[in-house]
């Protein structure tokens, strides 16, 4: 297997590397074409960086293990957030690009600041994005890295293959900018469907088909086929806390926001939009699967033990390979885009001349791969926990990104104060200085319909701009 | 019916979508019968609701406010 991996792991640094070089040369040395891909995204190439960015190693790896330890309401969980959120992108989208032209889009965080009047807002989007962006992009250095020190103990420790994924992944998108990152996105995204259903097909077949294969699993542990799971995670509430923060996503992560705007036009963004919801069903339908083998054949294996059978040893060498490259790449093209956008948001909000401004960009996201790195050898194997940990985060921000955009009144600072407080108090509750669950609401919910009410309330009480 | 009124309700339908996973239709606690080609029960309910969501942003899409006629 190993030679099947160096050969194919060589050709996909090797297009990944003549595609930064290719980004490079069509930069120009323009810095809106640096940063935001010169804004004229086509459906096709739309849609392949939104999914690359969406549907990352959290997919690959953390998808199977939920499955498989939690059971079928696993579905609940993404699949279903997945497709409702591409029906917000339709619905609230075409909202956002209208206000972006007006403002002459530079980034989120800037974009606040112009809507509120104040730099407070800009900066509680930066802040937040950075606090709960990091982790995610730790979550799939994490994740890969685990994963390929389970299968190759003897190669690399567990943060050598972390350190060579960001430096990878920093080379390529220091050279071409976003214009690199989305290109890679094609090939990454192509290479994530081809891998996970090679992979699901072959679980499929393990068992003779799906009937065979629920039977299975009924006989292991029942409670597998129905909500709440084994473990009672999946609860209604859970369900809710964590399908509302998935679905605000386009607008309250920058990475995703941004690829929102700089899409050609509505038509573009709707055709991307429905491709997404295509991917979405196909991507997640071979996880179930791969967490239904997972369950039959290992359920008391780690994490780590479990992902390192399904995804390598149990498969066939090229497959494997192939495997651990589409994972690679997965993981990758995620990250990068959050680092980059983290950079873009932080360029917005900086004022000088383009060359400087571009420069401390450039050095800022060299500085938050570091801390992703860092955090990554730091955190713990619940990838998707961890995922659902910053999907919650960034999801606070959601009412006073909403209020900015679609309410025509005068904005005070009051919601980015409390949404600055929250998450704080967020992050106090995953630290265990407040507890978790506030008078039997989940503490993430509770602050969500707090700032939503609050978010309703100003734009009713406001007054209208004169 | 005029594509205005087409395109509200594609957005009704979605939240009354949205809002029935939450409930016992999707989501029966410990229940996984009636199965549809062998999946249980949540599963092929969710998968369903995925794909009506996807149809809902094909037809949402033709009808969008943004789009001429």
């Amino acid at each position: 297997m190993k030679v099947a991996l160096l050969v194919i792991g060589l050709l996909y640094i090797a297009i990944l590397v003549a595609l930064a070089l290719y980004a490079h040369k069509k930069n120009r040395g323009e810095a809106g074409a640096y940063l935001l891909a010169g804004g004229n995204l086509g459906a096709a190439l739309g849609f392949f960086t939104f999914a690359a960015t969406l549907f990352s190693a959290f997919t690959l790896m953390g998808m199977p293990d939920f499955f498989r330890t939690h059971g079928v309401g696993g579905w609940i969980f993404l699949g279903i957030s997945d497709t409702a959120m591409v029906f917000g992108i339709i619905s609230l989208g075409y909202l956002l690009r209208k206000k972006a032209s007006e403002q002459q889009f530079k980034g989120m965080s800037e974009l606040m600041s112009r809507l509120y009047g104040h730099r407070l807002a800009g900066i509680t989007t930066l802040v937040g994005a950075f606090l709960f962006l990091i982790p995610y992009v730790a979550v799939q250095i994490r994740g890969v890295a685990i994963f390929l020190n389970e299968a190759f103990p003897d190669l690399f420790p567990a943060w050598g293959w972390s350190l060579g994924i960001v430096v990878v992944m920093l080379l390529y998108s220091e050279t071409g900018g976003l214009k690199a990152i989305i290109y890679s996105d094609t090939l990454q995204s192509i290479l994530l469907i081809i891998a996970i259903w090679i992979l699901g097909i072959g679980c499929l077949r393990y068992f003779g088909g799906a009937g065979p294969m629920f039977a299975a699993v009924g006989q292991v542990n029942e409670q597998l086929l129905s909500v709440p799971g084994p473990k009672g995670l999946l609860t209604t509430q859970f369900l809710l806390a964590s399908v509302i923060p998935i679905v605000l996503i386009p607008f309250t992560q920058p990475q995703v926001a941004i690829r929102l705007v700089i899409m050609k036009d509505d038509a573009a963004l709707f055709r991307m939009a429905l491709g997404v919801g295509v991917f979405a069903i196909v991507v997640i339908l071979p996880t179930a699967f791969m967490g239904m083998y997972g369950a039959v054949r290992y359920p008391d294996a780690t994490t780590s033990e479990y992902l390192g059978r399904v995804l390598i040893f149990d498969q066939h060498p090229v497959v494997a390979a192939v495997v651990i490259i589409g994972l690679v790449a997965a993981a990758i093209s995620t990250a990068d885009s959050q680092i980059f956008a983290l950079g873009t948001e932080l360029n917005s909000l900086l004022t000088g001349d383009e060359r400087s401004t571009l420069l401390k960009m450039r050095l800022a996201v060299f500085l938050f791969a570091l801390i992703a790195l860092v955090f990554s050898i730091l955190s713990s194997d619940q990838l998707v926990l961890l995922a659902r940990t910053s999907f919650a985060g960034t999801a606070l921000m959601a009412p006073m990104t909403f209020l900015g955009l679609f309410s025509d009144r005068k904005h005070s600072l009051l919601l980015p104060v409390l949404t600055l407080t929250s998450m704080a108090a967020y992050i106090a509750t995953m630290s265990g200085i407040l507890p978790d669950m506030w008078a039997g609401i989940r503490s993430d919910l509770a602050l969500l319909v707090l700032l939503a009410v609050v978010a309703t309330a100003q734009h009713l009480l406001n007054p209208t701009p004169s | 019916m005029t594509r205005s009124t087409i395109w509200k309700l594609t957005c009704w339908l979605a939240a009354l979508l949205l809002a029935a996973t939450f409930t016992p239709l999707v989501i029966p606690v410990g229940q996984s019968q009636p199965s549809l080609f062998s999946l249980p029960y949540t599963l092929w309910t969710g998968i369903l609701i995925s794909v009506l969501f996807v149809v809902l942003v094909f037809i949402g899409a033709y009808y969008h406010p943004s789009r001429k006629p």
